[in-house]
């Protein structure tokens, strides 16, 4: 059998988009293409990254999240009312990523279990947990003590050669989810469950469990997200994680990862996050307003999406000539 | 008998959920069920069941439209700049901003369509995109004090009702008959419940979703128009929870997200069911936030019910 050939329509938009943009940046915005701009996009998108794999999994499996940001905002308000009711640090942690890790887990049951649609289970999850975030926080930033928590705060401001710790952490717990995708069974039943999830159910998988495993992947990530966040910015704002499921799952999909395609890949969908934060980045260096900004992010998405849909085409089109030659 | 008590029951089931809600409601707020409350609460749901139809019309082809928020931003906008910067007869800017509504409806359509981008993230990105231009437009400025004889639309009383419950009866008729009596109609259903099937029985497909976006924006820039003849103002932020109040309406109404499911009765009750639990719960003072999150668990409880519906009547 022939190996696979490598062609450049492989290549998920966001690469594209990504060169453009950045090319584009660098020549035209001054002050763009300097070490320390790098780092502070990088350093700014270290939490997106860790949502955005989260919903790649979820996509690959044919789900959808679209509350990892409301379930960052509420993993973070309950991580910060445990600090301040000065609670061990560890403890407030742990707590922070499991309320993540139950929303995950929940959106997960209401998915393979009640057989919602995850679009419509998830929407609910994030109208529950933006509720409660609010509730919990009567609607206020929440402050702790900080010179009780001397650890947290290294942990969000302090450097490890050069390097802010917080994006150690990010990078670590991103380092481990893609060692436990790309080596253990993990991916090839998120692949099955998106392509077809019956041969998953025929070849003596739950189908059920590992719907609730990519879930819960999800939701832990954002609880993750809302725990570092909180390390960062010293409060819990019960509005900082609105908006966030867009760069999710916008940085996903621009990243080659579709619903129902048996396929996608992690790296992808970070770069999607990254494509995402260096057009934020480029737009305020070049002093547009947020209206702009919103407006040209829309745009580019959707050329974005034109150039994968025309790769698709001539992709197509060469196979058929290559069936010609072979008939 | 005993059967048929049961069919009876499932297929009223939301008018009763409605109505035992109201009575719980009532049980424990006397100024609830009142003559006037309940005109409050059909005022209020006349808007909402208008953006509930302009959002089913698009979920039962199988699509579905985040950006119904922004599009009624852009229009309202572009209506209060016509009407204040110029004086033409009322009809004019309303039938122009329709109309300008179907365009936006149009170019969200040709996009999911064309490029084959699945629906939620082609509006995501118009959802940003039109907003963005009305906060181009106008910036953070409110447009207030709108001349009168324009606002008469969303304020005004004609024969005793609101003049926006009207417009809710008619425009919903007009819909009812589009969909059971006319071959578009059909072809959204049938769209909907299967599109490759659609596609080879000889039905352009795309054309029929194009449509149903344009008429969905068309009625929600409309909408847009009522809300901000009510508010008398208009600014770029107006509707932002539009779009998942819609979908809201239209779940618990019975629609189908994957589509061909769903009608304007359904979502009708859907809007007031969902105005008079807010309007209940304000009664019982339970803060906004608190809302959104029975508003949430209601979303749920409202698709599973009506899914063990589907498959009881299945059988």
């Amino acid at each position: 059998m022939k190996k696979n050939r490598f062609h450049l329509t492989d290549l998920p938009s966001a690469v594209i988009i990504f060169l453009v943009v950045f090319v584009y940046f660098s020549v035209s915005a001054n002050g763009f293409f300097s070490g320390y701009n790098f780092a502070s996009i990088l350093t700014q998108s270290v939490i997106p990254c860790l949502l955005v794999l989260g919903v790649a999994i979820v996509i690959m499996s044919a789900g959808l999240d679209l509350s990892v940001g409301n379930v960052l905002t509420l993993s973070g308000v309950t991580c910060g009312l445990m600090l301040k009711a000065d609670m061990p640090v560890a403890l407030a942690m742990l707590v922070g990523v499991l309320t993540g890790m139950t929303c995950g887990f929940l959106n997960g049951v209401m998915v393979a279990k009640m057989k919602l649609p995850p679009f419509i289970a998830t929407l609910a999850m994030l109208n529950v947990a933006s509720g409660l975030a609010n509730t919990l926080s009567r609607k206020k930033p929440v402050y702790w003590t900080r010179e009780n928590f001397p650890i947290l705060d290294k942990i969000g401001t302090g450097t490890v050669l050069g390097i802010p710790v917080f994006a150690v952490f990010g990078v670590l717990v991103m380092a481990i989810v893609i060692f436990i995708f790309y080596r253990t069974r993990l991916r090839t039943n998120v692949y099955t469950l998106g392509g077809n999830e019956e041969v998953l159910h025929l070849s003596g998988v739950s189908v059920a469990k590992w719907k609730i495993i990519v879930f819960t992947l999800s939701g832990t990530m954002a609880g993750i997200g809302g725990v570092l966040m909180d390390a960062r910015v010293t409060c819990a704002d019960p509005t900082v994680g609105t908006g966030l499921e867009f760069a999710a799952v916008v940085g996903a999909v621009i990243g080659g990862n579709l619903q129902n395609t048996g396929k996608g890949n992690l790296f992808g969908a970070i770069l999607g996050a990254l494509t995402l934060a260096t057009i934020r980045n480029g737009l305020s260096i070049m002093h547009m307003n947020n209206y702009w900004q919103m407006v040209l992010t829309g745009a580019i998405l959707v050329v974005g999406m034109v150039i994968r849909e025309l790769s698709v085409r001539i992709e197509h089109r060469r196979k058929l000539k290559e069936a010609e030659v072979a008939a | 008998m005993k059967e048929r008590i049961v069919d009876a029951v499932l297929k009223n089931a939301l008018l009763l959920l409605l109505i035992a809600g109201v009575l719980i409601f009532a049980l424990f707020n006397p100024g609830y069920l009142t003559v006037s409350n309940m005109t409050v609460i059909m005022k209020q749901a006349s808007l909402l069941g208008l953006l509930g139809i302009a959002q089913m019309t698009i979920m039962l082809t199988g699509n579905i439209d985040l950006s119904i928020g922004s599009t009624i931003a852009l229009s309202t906008i572009l209506w209060c700049g016509m009407i204040k910067n110029t004086d033409i007869p009322s009809a004019v800017p309303m039938i122009l901003i329709t109309l300008s509504g179907a365009g936006l409806g149009c170019l969200t359509g040709l996009i999911t369509t064309k490029l084959n981008i699945p629906p939620f993230i082609t509006t995501f990105a118009t959802n940003y995109a039109y907003r963005g231009i009305a906060w181009l437009l106008v910036g953070s400025t409110i447009i207030y004090n709108l001349p009168p004889s324009f606002r008469f639309i969303g304020t005004d009383d004609f024969l005793g009702v609101p003049i926006t419950i009207w417009l809710l009866v008619i425009i919903g008729a007009i819909i009812l008959v589009l969909l059971k009596k006319t071959t578009l109609g059909r072809r959204m259903y049938f769209t909907g419940s299967n599109r490759k099937a659609a596609r080879y029985s000889g039905i352009h497909t795309d054309r029929i979703i194009i449509t149903a976006y344009m008429i969905g924006n068309a009625i929600a820039a409309f909408t847009g128009v009522l809300y901000a003849a009510r508010l008398n103002a208009a600014e770029a932020s107006i509707g932002a929870n539009f779009s998942l109040d819609s979908i809201a309406v239209c779940l618990i109404g019975g629609c189908a997200i994957t589509g061909g499911k769903g009608g304007v009765w359904g979502t009708v009750i859907g809007a007031i069911i969902v105005t008079a639990i807010k309007n209940g719960m304000n009664y019982a003072q339970v803060s906004s936030e608190l809302q959104t999150l029975v508003l949430g668990v209601l979303i749920v409880i409202a698709v599973f019910f009506n899914q063990q519906v589907d498959k009881i009547q299945r059988k």
